[in-house]
C-alpha cells in the first residue's frame, strides 16, 4: 500500500505542474482568430455641442489671476478683509486698542511667469464697499498712485506649481495705510496690480485654495495695567476675487472653454453602434480647431480638461459628476479617485488645431447603453485664470470637431473557421 | 481505504470540466481541435491495438458486454512536449487532463449491459504569445498578441450491449457531443497611448453521433471486435457567427485480440475516419488541409487479471494520421507504449499506468511528447 500511495502522489505532483503557454509558429500553426486594429475618422460623431458660462466666479476660483499691462487684456486682484475688533482680548478681559502702529500684507503667490523677471506687485488702497459685482472698470479708478500703498518685488524664487512656505510676501504698512479704518468698522480692502516691463501674469493663492490665501495683520498698543503694550491680530479676506477687462467678443457659433465667469462646453457623440458594440475601442482621440488663438495672459499655460458626465443633464451636470472636492484634490495634483479625465496642456496664443486623448472617456460608451456619451470640457485652473478657449461647433462649414477612433474589431475564431 | 478510492473515482469520473485546461498538440490549433481517444489506461499502454474489444473503452458498445461486473473507472493524463514549427523551438511544455471516464456493468442478471462513458472527442486548449508590429495613424507600432483557448468537445456516451452467447456480443451507443471553448485574445500595445484589448467569448459546440458494434469469440484465445459510427454535423455556435456547421467523421474499428499461450495476448488494431468530409463546410479561402484518418495499433500484454495475474505488463505501438494541416502534407504520429497496473482491496480495485513515447511529424512541425496516463477502476 505504501508504494500504491507514493505512486499516487508522485502522479498528483506531476499533473500539478501546468506549462501550456508557448510562442507561437505563425501563420501555420496559430489559429485563425486575428486582431485586426483598425483606425478610422468620424467626423460628424459629435452631434450636438454647447457652451455655458458662470460655473466658477472670479470670487470663488482658486487662484486669482494678476496680468500686467500689454497687448491683452489687464487684470487685477482684489481683497477685502474681515473687519478688526476694536478691543482685543487681554487677561479674560476685552481691551480696546489705544493706537495702531502697522499692517502686515501676506500675499501667498502660487505662479509666476518664469521666463522673465523683475515683477512688482503695486499695492493699491480700496474701497471697502469691494465685492463680487464689482467690475474692472468700476475698480480701475482706484489703482491711482495717490491709493499705492506699496510695491514689492515678486521673488525670483517662484517655481512650479506648488505653495511653499518661500513663495508668500509680506508687505509692512504704515499706519496711514488705512486712514478710514475706524468709519470704515475696522475692515480694510486692498487692490493688487501687475508692473513689469514684460507682459507677465502673476497667480495669488485665494482663499478658496484651502485657506491659503491673502492675509492681513494689524500690531496695536493697549493698556495693560497702565503701561501700553502690543498685541497683533490677523484677519483673512472675507471675498477675494479679480476683475478683467472684457476679451473682444468672437464669432456667435463659437464653443466657449474657460474666461471669467468660467465656461464650459459640452459635447454629445453618437458613435456608430458597429464601433460601440462590436469592437475595443484602444484609442480615441478628440481634434478640435480653434476659431482664434487661445486667449490669455502672454506666456500662460492652461490645461484644457475632458471630463466623462455618466448622465447628462445639460448645463446642469456639473454638480452630479464632478464634485468640487474631487476637481481640487485633481488640481491640487493629489491622485485623482473615482473621476476620469483626459487632459492637454495649451500655450496660450496656440492656433494649432487641439488634438486630446478621450480614450478612457469612451471606453466606459462601450457595453452599457446607460452612460452617456457626453463629455465636458473646461479649463484648469478653472475660474482662476483670463485664457479662453474659442473652438469651431459641429454647426460650422468647416474645422468642426471630429474623433479618431482607433478600435479592434471583436474576433471571431470560426471565421474563417481555423 | 474502499471509501477514498471511490471518492477518486467518482471523482473523476464525475469531474468532465467544461473547461479542460490543458492543451494537446501543437496541432490541437487546427480545425476543431487535436482529436482524443476514449482508451482505457490498458488500451493505451497497448498502443490503442484493443480498443475494440476492450470493455473499458468507449469505442465499441459491444465490448461492454464483456464485462462481468459493475465497474467504475476514470483516467488522467500528463503530458510533457517540445514540439519545432517553422522558425519556433519550445519545450518543457506540460500539462494534465483527465479524458476518459466510464461507469458499466451488467443490468443485474440478464444479458443486457449499458455503459455510460465520458470521453475527449477533441481538444481545442492553446495559450500561445505573438509579437509583431502594425501600422497605426501612420506610425509602426510593436505588439504583443495571446490568443488563448480553453476548452473542447466532450464525448458523452450511453449505451448498451447484448450478450447474445459467449461468442457474439452486440451493441448499440448514442453520443451526445458537446463542449464549449474559452477564448481569450489580449493586445498589448508598446505604445502607451494605445489601451491594451482583452476580448473574450465563448463558443459552443454540439453534435450526436450513434454507434453500433459487434464482439465475436470464435475461440476461445481469439477475439474480434468490429464498431461503426456516424457523427452528425457539428454545430458551432459563436456570438458573432451563429449557425456554423462542420460534417464529423464516420469512424470504422477494428481490433483483433490472440492469446498463443494463457498469459499473453496480443492484439492488433486498425481505425478510419472520414475527416475529410469537413473539407465541403470550410470556406476555400481557410489554409487548411482536412484528410481522413488511419491508424494502425499493435500491443502485447503479459499476464493481468484475466489470467490470474494481479500485476499484468503491456507494451504497445500505434502509427496513425492526424486530420488537420496547414499544408497538403499530413502529419503523423507514432506512439511506443508501455504499462502496467496493481490489484489491491481484494481485487476489487485496478490501479493501471501507461507511459507513452509520441513523436508527431508532418505539416510543417515535429512535435515530441511523453504521455503518462494513470487510472483507477473499481468493480465494488
Amino acid at each position: 500500500m505504501k508504494t500504491f500511495r507514493l505512486i499516487m502522489l508522485t502522479a498528483a505532483v506531476a499533473a500539478c505542474r501546468e506549462n501550456v503557454t508557448a510562442p507561437g509558429a505563425c501563420p501555420d500553426f496559430c489559429p485563425a482568430a486575428r486582431l485586426e486594429t483598425r483606425d478610422t475618422l468620424l467626423t460628424s460623431s459629435v452631434m450636438d455641442a454647447e457652451s455655458y458660462s458662470g460655473y466658477v466666479l472670479a470670487n470663488g476660483a482658486t487662484t486669482l489671476q494678476v496680468v500686467s499691462d500689454g497687448s491683452g487684456q489687464v487684470s487685477r486682484a482684489l481683497v477685502r478683509f474681515r473687519a478688526f475688533s476694536a478691543e482685543v482680548a487681554e487677561g479674560g478681559d476685552l481691551v480696546p486698542v489705544e493706537a495702531v502702529d502697522s499692517f502686515r500684507l501676506q500675499l501667498n503667490v502660487r505662479r509666476r511667469r518664469e521666463d522673465r523677471t523683475g515683477y512688482e506687485l503695486q499695492i493699491h488702497r480700496m474701497p471697502v464697499t469691494v465685492d463680487s459685482s464689482t467690475s474692472y472698470d468700476d475698480a480701475r479708478p482706484y489703482f491711482a498712485d495717490s491709493t499705492l500703498l506699496a510695491t514689492v518685488l515678486v521673488p525670483d524664487s517662484v517655481e512650479g506649481d506648488t505653495l511653499a512656505a518661500a513663495d508668500s510676501i509680506l508687505v509692512t504698512l504704515p499706519r496711514e495705510a488705512f486712514p478710514t479704518l475706524e468709519p470704515d468698522s475696522f475692515v480694510t480692502a486692498i487692490g493688487v496690480a501687475l508692473r513689469a516691463d514684460q507682459e507677465g501674469y502673476v497667480d495669488l493663492a485665494a482663499t478658496d485654495q484651502g485657506g491659503r490665501g491673502a492675509s492681513i495683520t494689524w500690531f496695536v498698543k493697549i493698556d495693560s495695567s497702565g503701561t501700553l503694550v502690543g498685541r497683533q491680530n490677523s484677519r483673512l479676506p472675507s471675498f477675494d476675487g479679480f476683475v478683467v477687462e472684457g476679451w473682444p467678443p468672437g464669432p456667435d457659433d463659437a464653443l466657449l472653454v474657460g474666461g471669467i465667469p468660467s465656461a464650459r462646453t459640452f459635447l454629445r457623440f453618437d458613435l456608430p453602434p458597429g464601433i460601440l458594440n462590436a469592437s475595443t475601442i484602444v484609442r480615441a482621440t478628440l481634434l478640435m480647431v480653434p476659431t482664434e488663438p487661445l486667449l490669455g495672459a502672454a506666456a500662460d499655460t492652461v490645461t484644457l480638461v475632458a471630463i466623462p458626465l455618466l448622465k447628462d443633464f445639460g448645463p446642469k451636470s456639473k454638480p452630479e459628476v464632478l464634485p468640487l472636492d474631487t476637481l481640487v484634490r485633481e488640481l491640487e495634483g493629489l491622485p485623482p479617485d473615482t473621476v476620469v479625465r483626459e487632459q492637454a496642456v495649451l500655450a496660450v496664443g496656440t492656433a494649432d488645431s487641439i488634438v486630446l486623448d478621450i480614450t478612457r472617456i469612451v471606453q466606459p460608451w462601450q457595453g452599457d447603453s446607460t452612460v452617456s456619451q457626453s463629455l465636458v470640457l473646461l479649463l484648469s485652473p478653472e475660474g482662476g485664470s483670463i485664457a479662453e478657449l474659442r473652438l469651431q461647433s459641429p454647426t460650422g462649414t468647416s474645422g468642426r470637431p471630429a474623433l479618431r477612433l482607433t478600435y479592434v474589431p471583436f474576433f471571431s475564431y470560426e471565421e474563417p473557421l481555423p | 481505504m474502499r471509501r477514498r478510492l471511490a471518492a477518486v473515482v467518482v471523482l473523476l469520473v464525475c469531474a468532465p470540466a467544461p473547461y479542460l485546461e490543458a492543451q494537446a498538440s501543437v496541432y490541437g490549433v487546427l480545425g476543431i481541435g487535436f482529436p482524443g481517444r476514449p482508451l482505457s489506461v490498458r488500451s493505451r499502454a497497448l498502443g490503442g491495438a484493443m480498443g475494440a474489444v476492450d470493455a473499458g473503452s468507449a469505442v465499441n458498445p459491444a465490448a461492454i458486454a464483456l464485462n462481468p461486473r459493475l465497474s467504475v473507472s476514470g483516467l488522467g493524463e500528463t503530458t510533457s512536449r517540445d514540439y519545432e514549427a517553422r522558425d519556433v523551438s519550445v519545450s518543457g511544455l506540460s500539462d494534465t487532463r483527465f479524458p476518459f471516464a466510464m461507469v458499466s456493468g451488467p443490468i443485474q442478471s440478464s444479458p443486457i449491459s449499458f455503459g455510460i462513458s465520458y470521453s475527449l472527442y477533441t481538444e481545442r486548449s492553446y495559450d500561445i504569445e505573438t509579437s509583431g508590429t502594425v501600422t497605426i495613424r501612420g506610425e509602426e507600432i510593436g505588439v504583443s498578441d495571446r490568443l488563448k483557448s480553453d476548452g473542447g468537445i466532450a464525448d458523452l456516451r450511453a449505451a448498451v450491449a447484448w450478450y447474445a452467447s459467449a461468442r457474439v456480443q452486440a451493441g448499440f451507443g448514442f453520443h451526445l457531443l458537446s463542449g464549449s471553448t474559452r477564448e481569450e485574445l489580449e493586445r498589448e500595445f508598446d505604445d502607451p497611448f494605445y489601451a491594451p484589448v482583452s476580448q473574450r467569448g465563448d463558443v459552443d459546440y454540439a453534435a450526436w453521433a450513434l454507434s453500433a458494434g459487434l464482439v465475436f469469440t470464435p475461440a476461445s484465445r481469439l477475439r474480434l471486435g468490429l464498431s461503426a459510427r456516424r457523427d452528425s454535423k457539428l454545430r458551432i455556435d459563436d456570438a458573432l457567427l451563429p449557425g456554423l456547421e462542420v460534417q464529423l467523421p464516420w469512424t470504422l474499428s477494428a481490433s483483433i485480440t490472440a492469446a498463443p499461450v494463457r498469459s499473453v495476448r496480443w492484439s492488433v488494431g486498425g481505425e478510419w475516419r472520414s475527416w475529410s468530409s469537413a473539407r465541403n463546410d470550410i470556406p476555400e479561402t481557410v489554409a487548411l488541409s482536412v484528410f481522413d484518418t488511419w491508424e494502425l495499433n499493435s500491443g502485447i500484454e503479459f499476464g493481468g487479471p484475466d489470467v490470474g495475474s494481479s500485476f499484468p505488463l503491456r507494451v504497445g505501438f500505434r502509427y496513425a494520421t492526424l486530420p488537420f494541416s496547414p499544408v497538403d502534407d499530413q502529419p503523423r504520429e507514432i506512439d511506443l507504449a508501455a504499462g502496467s497496473g496493481i490489484l489491491f482491496g481484494g481485487n476489487r480495485a485496478f490501479f493501471e499506468f501507461a507511459v507513452e513515447r509520441v513523436l508527431r511529424d508532418g505539416g510543417g512541425a515535429s512535435e515530441r511528447a511523453w504521455q503518462v496516463s494513470v487510472g483507477l477502476t473499481l468493480r465494488p
